[in-house]
This record gives structure tokens, sequence and C-alpha cells, in this order.
């Protein structure tokens, strides 16, 4: 009998260390779209004050002899009402929506991963209590528990993402509650409870990392589902106020011009679509990438 | 090591499994056999504390802690520093999510052993189950069975554990790679005194390594012994049943167990 020592022992592969590459490259071509759109619209938020053509319209200023000039060399989307650039308002806007987008899917994920990695980590009746609380947040209407609490709550960008916080996070604690029962009765969990190891320990070190593969798919199909209702808040005036850039907000004060005027909402409305769109096919290629 | 008295796991009114005397000393390897659903599982849970969800009655030590009445703190303690489980299926064992190296260096952390002393540690253990040291850059997926298996029993001997439980080690394992696993076992228990006791229904394999043999059905210890006799003159109809359901090929040099006194 031979037994292969470390001298016969295979060496580390270099291919192997191209996993993380590979991830990428091998999404469908949809999706490396979306990745990239949504690339372009972070950097575009990010460097809004350097690109922005002018970059004081983001906020409060007022040219009243442009107001509502077509599109032209000088405007490329035109000029809203009180003659700022809409272009710049758009750019701008998407600063107010990545944050929105990015703080409520943080919030309601980590809220609900952690409550659903321990229903489904413990069962019995901690995942009974869990569970229930969870499913009584799901029998309201998401959009309408959202306008309630934004109609108690002061409208602010601040109102905006706690209200579609609350109504998100029950979708992940269900979906990780599922996943993490799956992971627990897996050997490695059964290895580290052999070794010793606490079960907080266990559920945050070893079945939550293990869990977190559909919650992220989730997560980035989700982007542009709050978007898309961070722009019906707004639109509705629950939202961001003057002079505050946000795409909803603009569509609002655009949409009695459209017939007149169609720049001030169709400009928004389009940097809208677009964001929810390439979140949508990014997290259509990662859930293509992941299932197989 | 390990000292079983009068072990009685019931869920309800029915008795899974009956243990009334069980001893592993240092540098003994026992082995319990018996088919699926016999109880040998659950023994080698109990041993650790680790049946949810049934009554455990009766006496088991590990060292010199009381395994029934042992603090949960002290319980966390002696899994895998006093005892550890090798398991059936060696990569479902391991996160998927860790490297093999950060996998042990926790788990001595786990067991107060950090810093330079835990590298050594980490080191020597993968060298005495003869693993390249790169392994422990690796992730589960990239490693192979036997290779995972090895670890596990270098991941027992790192945390200082004088037993060895395993389940069903081999049985996921091609026969060649098994055969590198129990002899890595065998070499462990003969030059470092470690007691293992391994819970198996391949008797050819088991006749390689125990030098007792426990043989349960149905949850009930049926015969007991030094695996020679056992193998040799199995006093009960279940082991010659058990023994002749060894797979046997013509022209076989008869190292096979029973065959000895045919």
């Amino acid at each position: 009998m031979t037994i292969s020592g470390p001298a016969g022992a295979p060496t580390l592969q270099p291919r192997l260390r191209r996993t993380a590459l590979r991830g990428l490259a091998g999404m469908d071509r949809l999706a490396t779209v979306g990745a990239v759109l949504l690339a372009i619209i972070v950097l575009a938020a990010l460097l809004a004050p350097l690109i922005a053509p002018y970059p004081e319209d983001g906020g409060s200023a007022t040219h009243p002899l442009e107001a509502l000039l077509p599109p032209s060399g000088a405007h490329w989307f035109g000029t809203d009402q009180v003659g700022r650039d809409v272009l710049s308002r758009v750019l701008y806007g998407a600063r107010t929506s990545l944050l929105i987008a990015v703080a409520v899917l943080v919030i309601s994920g980590v809220v609900g991963v952690v409550l659903g990695v321990v229903a489904g980590y413990a069962g019995g009746w901690v995942r009974d209590v869990i569970m229930r609380i969870t499913d009584i947040f799901l029998a309201f209407p998401a959009l309408l528990l959202s306008l309630a609490l934004a109609v108690v709550l002061q409208p602010s960008v601040t109102t905006v993402i706690v209200a579609i916080s609350v109504t998100w996070w029950p979708w992940y604690a269900r979906l990780t509650a599922s996943v993490a029962a799956s992971v627990a009765t897996r050997g490695f969990v059964d290895s580290a409870r052999c070794l010793g190891v606490p079960a907080p320990v266990i559920v945050f070190r070893h079945v939550l990392p293990n869990s977190l593969t559909p919650v992220l798919v989730q997560l980035s199909l989700d982007g542009g589902g709050v978007i898309l209702t961070a722009a019906a808040l707004s639109y509705l005036g629950l939202g961001a106020h003057e002079p505050t850039s946000e795409w909803g907000l603009m569509v609002q004060q655009g949409q009695s011009l459209f017939t007149t005027d169609w720049w001030v909402v169709t400009c928004p409305g389009v940097a809208i679509l677009i964001t929810a769109f390439a979140f949508n096919v990014l997290g259509e290629g990662l859930r293509a990438r992941l299932a197989r | 090591m390990i000292r079983i008295r009068n072990l009685a796991v019931r869920i309800g009114d029915r008795v899974i499994a009956s243990v009334p005397e069980l001893d592993v000393a240092a540098g003994e390897c026992v082995a319990i056999v018996g088919e699926s659903g016999s109880g040998k599982t659950t023994t080698l849970l109990a041993t650790l504390g680790l049946v949810e969800g049934a009554a455990v009655s009766g006496e088991i030590r590990v060292g010199d802690v009381d395994v029934l009445t042992a603090a949960p703190a002290d319980l966390l303690r002696i899994r895998g520093s006093r005892a550890a489980l090798v398991m059936q299926s060696p990569q479902a064992a391991l996160n998927p999510t860790m490297r093999l190296g950060t996998l042990m260096r926790r788990a001595l952390a786990r067991h107060g052993v950090k810093g330079g002393e835990a590298r050594r540690r980490a080191e020597e253990a993968v060298a005495a189950v003869l693993l390249d040291p790169l392994i422990l850059r690796r992730y589960p997926h990239q490693v192979s069975g036997g290779q995972a298996q090895r670890f596990a029993i270098a991941l027992a001997l790192a945390l200082g554990a004088e037993v060895v439980l395993a389940d069903e080690p081999t049985s996921a394992l091609d026969v060649t790679v098994q055969a590198e696993v129990v002899a890595v076992l065998r070499r462990l228990r003969d030059e470092r005194g470690l007691a293992v006791l391994l819970v198996s229904h391949d008797l050819a394999l088991v006749s390689t390594i125990a030098d007792r043999v426990v043989v349960m059905k149905e949850g009930a210890v049926v015969e007991s012994g030094h695996a020679d006799a056992v193998f040799s003159r199995p006093s009960d109809a279940y082991t010659r049943e058990l023994i002749a359901a060894v797979p046997r090929l013509p022209g076989d040099p008869g190292e096979r167990p029973g065959e000895e006194e045919t």
C-alpha cells in the first residue's frame, strides 16, 4: 500500500485562483450589459459634481429667464420650470436614487438575513415566532404599508428608506430561513458542533455564509424594485422634496408639462427605466449563473 | 479514554441504542459494527453529548469528564480537544466557504491555541497525516475525498484530541483511498497512542485495524470481544451473517475476516 506523501501531493494549481474573475466572465451577455449600465450609473452618481454641466442646478439654483428651454447644445436634456439644467438634475438624482436603493437593500438585507438564519438554524419555537412576525409584515400590501409609514413620518429621503425597508426585509427573512434550514443539516455544521463550536458562531460563521447565494441574487433583482418604489413615494410627495434632485419628484413636477415640454418628465423617467432594467438583468444573469 | 456503562438512548419507549459496557483505552482501536439503524452512530454521538431529541441514561466518560452531567461549557471544551469526530462524507464536513487553513486556525483559536503555536501545530498535524502543507491554502472543493478525510484527522491531532471517533470514515471513499486513511489511523494509534472508536459496517476494513469489536443489532450489543476472536469464532448468528456477507474474490489470499480458521 502506498500513501502519497508531501512529495507526491499535487501542487496548488494557478487556475484555481481565478474563480472570482470567472464569476464575471461566465455571465451571459444581457447580464454583462446590466453590470456595465449599473457601473456607468454608479460612476455618474459619484462624479455628479464633476461631470454635471451646471452643478449648482442640482440644488436650489433658479434661472427664471431660461425656464423650459428645449434640449440644445447648452442644455442636452433641456431645462425645467425654474430654468435648471435637467441633465445636471438627472445626474444628481442618480445619487439620491442609488443612495436609497443601497440603504434599503443593506438595511432590509441585514435584518432579513440575520432573522432568517437564526430562524432556519434554531427551528422550533424560535423559528415559529420569527416567521409569524414575518408573515404579519407580509400580510400588508407593501406599497400601502410604505405609504402609511411615509405619511406618518416627515417626508424626506430617510423616510423613504425606512418606509421601504420595513416592507422589504420579510422577503429576505423568509428566503434565508428556508435556505438556512437546509444548510443546517449539512455535514460541516455537525462537524463544527463536534469541534465544540458554540451555536452563535455556527450560525454566523458556518450557516450564514453558505445561505447567502440566493439572497444576493434576490437583492440584485430587487434593486430596480426599490428604485421604482422610491420614485413612486417621491412622486406622491412623501419622499424627497425640493430642492433635492430625485427622479420620482422630477417626474411628478414635470408631468403637467408632458404635452408641451416633454423633456422635463421624460429624462428622469428614462433614467428610472434604465436603472431598474440594469438591476433586473444583472439579477437574472446572476440567478441563471448560480443555478448552473 | 472512553468509558461507557449501561448507556441507553431512548426515544419515547423505544430504546434505539443500548450499550452495557464499552471502553476504549489509549493506543487502542475499538470498532462498532452492525447494519444501518443498529445504533452505532447514536452511540458515537452520545459519547460527545450530541444526541438530540432522545433521552440518554447511564454513564459516559471521556477522559475525566462525565458527559451526561457536564456543564455545557465543559462539553464544548472536550469536543475537539479531547475527542474529535471524523465524519462519513469528508467534503460535506468542511465549510465550503473556508480555506482549510482558516478552518484549522479558527478551530485551534476556539480551544485557546493562537499565533505561532497554532501555525506550528497545524503544520505538524498536516505532516503527520502525510498531506502537503499547501493543502491549508485550499478550499474543500479543491481537495480529494481522501485528502479531506486525512485533513479531518489532522484537525483532531492539531487540537490535541486523544480520542478519534470515526463514523464510517471510509465508506464515501474508493478502495485505495480507504486504505490510505486506515493506514494513517493505524499509524497514529501505534505511534501516538491515539484511541480510536470506529463505527463501520465494512468488516473487511474493520479487520485491518480494530483491536476489539462490538457487534450491534437493532440497538443492542449482540457480541463483543477481541477482533481475532470475534472474526474467527463468532458466537452470535448475526455476527456470522455479517461475516458471511463480506464479498470475496476467487483466489483471495484469505486475509478476510472469518477465513483464518475455516
